[in-house]
């Protein structure tokens, strides 16, 4: 029993690093833009679908999909930052009513349209991340799943690192936190809210294509990673990144646990249970603070 | 008043929120080198006048000219490009980052480091609270200290127009009379300035030139002097005589 406990809470941690990259994207999203992107886990879908036309393509690296697909998911975000939720703002901000409805609208016209041109099958990409398992004990871990985590962190950070220490990120900063100071230094809204778009999606899209080797792709998976990602976002508190990270972990594991007690296929009500005891208990979220906000 | 001196003009300005106008056929000039003031009772629309000229709002009709040109039509940061500075009534800046941070951000478009770092200098040496202070998050400075930090964020662009939208509130009087006596010698330095205030003595104390407004219309310009003399604008603007 005890190994149980320590075994599923080690793939929760697997994929929690996951989590918690989806809902940095979606944070940083709504943080500067104001734009709640019910969109976000179509992101997810469309950089697994890029993995996929490589392997059609005959492309077997699972490294050379991910480049591609954020590269074709950040194309895909900056076109709708440019040219849907551009003509939403007014002054600089965007209506978050319209543009909430404006992104749930596009995730069924996306994921239907991914149904309407791959078919509802499941698919797999060739290759693989890494072959085998690492053996700690009687701990089995699939090495693939070790560096979906691995490089989820490492995505994190770079981001992290990105709107911490270049002048870029702490413009996209400024913009989150104050746009008409930041438009009163010279920063353009307009240009930030275009790359803060397309940042997100990529990262969206990264987590995509990574995750493909080790799972399948279908034209819903969206709707599942964008429910974790509000989960993530919600539990963590908004616009906490360390809260997105610690959040990302805590839903990674209480779902895996979560198998032992519960029928098989129940996992997925664990992140909105988890995301509605936190609006409960403590709504802006554990590492969040309270809002205040001009 | 010389065209060819005016650093701003503003000229027939309509402008208002969703249909309703709350500027009509405005007109205000500022000339270079000087300090214009804005007065009028709330809702006068003195604040949506400074909107229109930093450019967050577009006005219906009438034009912005720049030192002679129309920039009516540009965004704020490309008239921020162009010589304009903005501080904004409460929290014109960036409370989670530092207050260097903060002056790189207003700094924003000066790509010369070295015009950057001269220009930080300038900054600490007119508020060496803020050098001591530099790596702690605005967000942990008094009013006013960020009010000052405000002034530094401003200063890194090196304006020749700077936009106050009340710099007194939230003050104590005697921070006020700092404030202003760094606007003062800013102006002097050749910074031309238009100030919006509520605290109208202590803007007429300062100002070169004021306008007042009423009801989005222009009622009264001229010096602060002749204002004050003139018994019934007194009393309305300044309330009770005194």
């Amino acid at each position: 029993m005890l190994l149980d406990l320590v075994y599923f809470a080690a793939l929760g941690v697997m994929t929690g690093g996951l989590y918690g990259l989806l809902g940095l994207g979606l944070n940083l999203i709504f943080g500067v833009m104001r734009v709640i992107n019910v969109s976000h886990g179509e992101m997810l879908t469309l950089g697994a679908y890029t993995a996929i036309v490589m392997g059609l393509g005959g492309v077997t690296s699972p490294w050379a999909a991910i480049v591609a697909a954020v590269m074709v998911v950040t194309l895909i975000g900056f076109l709708i930052a440019r040219y849907l939720l551009q003509p939403l703002t007014v002054e600089s901000r965007i209506d978050e009513q319209r543009g909430m409805v404006l992104s749930l609208g596009l995730s069924l016209v996306l994921a239907n349209l991914v149904l309407a041109v791959f078919g509802p099958e499941y698919q797999r990409v060739p290759g693989k991340l890494a072959e085998g398992s690492i053996v700690l004990g009687d701990l089995i871990i699939e090495k693939q799943r070790l560096i979906i985590l691995i490089a989820s962190l490492v995505l994190a950070a770079a981001l992290m690192a990105f709107l911490r220490f270049t002048l870029t990120g702490k413009a996209i900063r400024a913009v989150g936190e104050n746009p008409e100071a930041a438009q009163a230094s010279g920063i353009s809204v307009r240009k930030i809210h275009l790359l803060t778009f397309s940042i997100g999606s990529a990262l969206a899209g990264a987590a995509g294509a990574l995750i493909t080797p080790a799972t399948y792709a279908f034209p819903a998976m969206g709707l599942n990673y964008t429910l974790y990602a509000f989960s993530v976002v919600i539990i963590g508190g908004l616009g906490s990144v360390w809260g997105a990270i610690f959040a990302g972990f805590l839903l990674g594991i209480v779902e895996s646990l979560s198998v032992i007690w519960l029928p098989s296929g129940y996992n997925t009500i664990v992140g909105p249970v988890l995301m509605l005891f936190t609006l409960i208990i403590r709504p802006q979220g554990l590492l969040g603070v309270k809002p205040g906000r001009a | 008043m010389a065209p060819d001196s005016a650093i701003l003009d503003v000229q027939g300005v309509t402008a208002g929120y969703g249909g309703s106008a709350v500027l009509q056929d405005l007109g205000l000039s500022v000339r270079s080198g000087t300090m214009t003031g804005v007065i009028g009772p709330n809702g006068a629309g003195k604040s949506t006048l400074l909107k229109v000229i930093v450019g967050y709002l577009r006005p219906s009709q009438g034009e912005i000219l720049l030192d002679g040109v129309a920039v009516t039509g540009l965004p704020p940061e490309q008239r921020i490009a162009k010589g304009i500075a903005y501080i904004a009534q409460t929290r014109s800046h960036f409370p989670s980052q530092t207050v260097q941070e903060n002056l790189r951000l207003g700094a924003y478009l000066v790509k010369d480091a070295r015009l950057r770092a001269e220009r930080q200098n300038a900054v600490f040496e007119r508020f060496p609270i803020l050098h001591e202070r530099r790596r702690q998050l605005a967000g942990q400075l008094s009013g006013g200290e960020a009010r000052m930090l405000e002034v530094g964020r401003m200063m890194m662009t090196a304006p020749r127009l700077a936009i106050l939208d009340e710099p007194s509130v939230g003050l104590s009087p005697k921070l006020v009379d700092v404030v202003y006596g760094h606007v003062r010698s800013l102006c002097d330095q050749g910074m031309s300035f238009l100030i919006v205030e509520q605290n109208v003595r202590k803007l007429l104390s300062v100002a070169d030139f004021i306008y007042a407004l009423e009801g989005g219309r222009n009622r009264y310009d001229g010096t602060p002097h002749d204002l004050s003399e003139d018994g019934r604008l007194a009393e309305l603007y300044l309330g009770a005589r005194g």
